[in-house]
């Protein structure tokens, strides 16, 4: 199905907006703003798993992980370029979801669920036990923004600002020609029927498996720059709250329309950032809106807005 | 029909399958020459569905040989099957529900192509692809219908749709699962003009309940009975068949 026109306008303006007020808005929202896309390259991919092909999988944070933690290591000890990092992040974070892909794989369901969950707590021990790899409870600090040799703009973070943009349109096109591809069709196929798609002639593990390798491949990049823009990787990048806060930026926003968990991304992490001024109780609201979407918007946002159409 | 020098379109070997203790398929052997059209029938729980499922590979074999044109198939799974000419439609419908009609179409044409794993190219702009589908909404009689989701048609519309999907994969040997489960008397008569009027090359294999079904549109029957091979023969002679009768119509 084509997108509807008013879908891809409304995306552009978006995407507008997001290049054109920056250099107007307080620090402190441009901050928040290159988080909020990192965020969305993460939560998009997550989608292509969750909302088209029907893969629960609660190992994001695993691969997300597996990005930071390369970079940090690679820019801190080995002083390795923006370049270096980011083609090790992707690939690296690829290649463990392609053999993390192999066994959870073997079940599907809930069953693959409790798999992804159990290896996003394995790297989560990893991070915090294997200390001379990764610093155990400190992490990595010190990871300084990369040198683009960007014309210096007006203010200090708007280079990265602008960078983090960039990953995030390609992301956001990328994602986008991925779903409405013949393949993201076949994920579509797989999620509604995986015997009549064996029959039709689809190797249906084959195209779960690659959807797997993809999305952790996006999770990487999205660990990279998360890596810089926090300028510091703890275990606290993997634990099962980072895991669960990706799922529910799909959930939120809309699984299986891409945009919606990408705006998911952003209400979450201006939700996070600005609740915990008030009070600590940040997973309490968050679980409330978990629970208020469940109930009234099941799905999600861009749901919503479906409804309110018809 | 005589099972002569010609290899054979289908041929099963002492097909066995057992679920614990239970044998719900046992040592079934028969052959299905290039173009019959062969029924198979059978109480329910006779091993009718499973034998399918054996043949198009959804489920391994205990043991026995399937043979689809003389190649040994039995280890070759479901979906290399449907490549080497099988196709296969379900006796609950199994369909892309959240998917429009079109679009159910399109994935059974990917199916069989490469494309399929285009990854940067738009569905939208594989012309051949939507004509080929839209050919077949045509033969389905469902042009009107072909932006509709699947899940918002009728269950005639859908069982429509079943068997458009599995001809599109231009099967050689068609397995056909009870094609008017659930159709109203016009709708089945429909379908079963339907089914006659397919390409005589195709070898079709039809499991029907509905006997006026069966006997307008095979040529031989096959009757299954507690996972067994019973009976076997034409038409008549097997409606005529007093053992037959006895496990439809017979109590102890």
């Amino acid at each position: 199905m084509r997108p509807r026109l008013s879908a891809v306008l409304a995306v552009a303006v978006g995407l507008a907006l997001l290049a054109v007020l920056p250099p107007m808005l307080p620090a402190y929202v441009v901050i928040l703003l290159t988080e909020g896309m990192i965020a969305a390259i993460a939560a998009g991919s997550l989608d292509l798993l969750i909302g088209y092909a029907g893969l629960a999988s609660l190992g994001h944070a695993a691969f997300f992980a597996v990005g930071a933690y390369a970079t940090g290591i690679l820019a801190t000890r080995h002083a390795a370029s923006f370049g270096t990092t980011l083609v090790v992040s992707v690939l690296l974070a690829a290649a463990v979801s392609a053999v993390v892909a192999l066994l959870a794989l073997r079940a599907s369901g809930l069953y693959f669920m409790m798999i992804t969950l159990s290896v996003s707590m394995c790297a989560w021990g990893l991070a915090y036990r294997w200390v001379s790899l990764t610093g155990g409870d400190t992490g990595i600090v010190g990871i300084a923004r990369p040198k683009l040799g960007l014309p210096t703009l007006a203010r200090g973070g708007l280079d990265f600002y602008y960078t983090v943009l960039a990953f995030f349109v390609v992301c956001l096109l990328l994602l986008l020609l991925l779903v409405w591809s013949p393949f993201g069709k076949t994920l579509v196929g797989i999620r509604d029927s995986e015997s009549r798609m064996r029959v039709l002639g689809f190797n249906v593990w084959l195209h779960k498996h690659l959807a797997l390798t993809i999305a952790g491949a996006f999770a990487g990049l999205a660990g990279c720059l998360y890596a810089y823009y926090n300028g510091h990787v703890g275990p606290d990048a993997v634990d099962l709250g980072h895991a669960m806060l990706f799922v529910l930026m799909v959930i939120l926003g809309g699984p299986g329309t891409l945009v919606g968990p990408l705006l998911g991304a952003f209400i979450i992490t201006f939700l996070e950032k600005m609740v915990s001024v008030f009070t600590d109780r940040w997973v309490m609201i968050l679980a409330a809106a978990y629970v208020v979407t469940a109930l009234w918007a099941p799905r999600g946002l861009l749901g919503l807005v479906g409804v309110v159409r018809r | 029909m005589p099972s002569g020098p010609v290899t054979a379109a289908l041929e099963c070997e002492e097909v066995t399958r057992r679920f614990g203790g239970l044998e719900a398929v046992g040592g079934v052997s028969f052959r299905v020459a290039p173009g019959e059209r062969r029924g198979i029938i059978g109480p329910n729980g006779a091993g009718k569905t499973t034998l399918f499922r054996l043949v198009s590979g959804e489920m391994p074999v205990t043991s026995g040989r399937i043979r689809l044109f003389g190649e040994d198939i039995t280890r070759v799974p479901c979906h290399r099957r449907t490549h080497l000419g099988l196709g296969r439609t379900f006796q609950i419908t199994n369909l892309f529900p959240t998917q429009t009609v079109a679009d159910n179409l399109v994935l059974a044409v990917l199916g069989r192509r490469r494309t399929k794993f285009s990854m940067l190219r738009p569905l939208w702009t594989y012309r051949d692809l939507r004509a080929r589908a839209e050919a077949a909404l045509h033969t389905v009689g469902l042009a009107e219908r072909r932006h509709a989701l699947v899940r918002n048609l009728s269950h005639g519309e859908q069982r429509q749709v079943e068997i458009a999907l599995a001809l599109l994969g231009n099967p050689r040997v068609l397995l056909l699962d009870e094609p008017t489960a659930g159709l109203s008397p016009v709708e089945s008569a429909r379908m079963t003009k339907a089914i006659q009027d397919l390409d005589a090359g195709i070898t079709i294999l039809l499991i029907e309940h509905d006997m006026d079904v069966v006997f307008d549109v095979v040529g031989h029957i096959t009757v299954l009975h507690q996972g067994r091979l019973f009976a076997d023969g034409a038409p008549g002679d097997v409606r005529r068949d007093p053992r037959v009768q006895e496990i439809y119509f017979g109590g102890e």
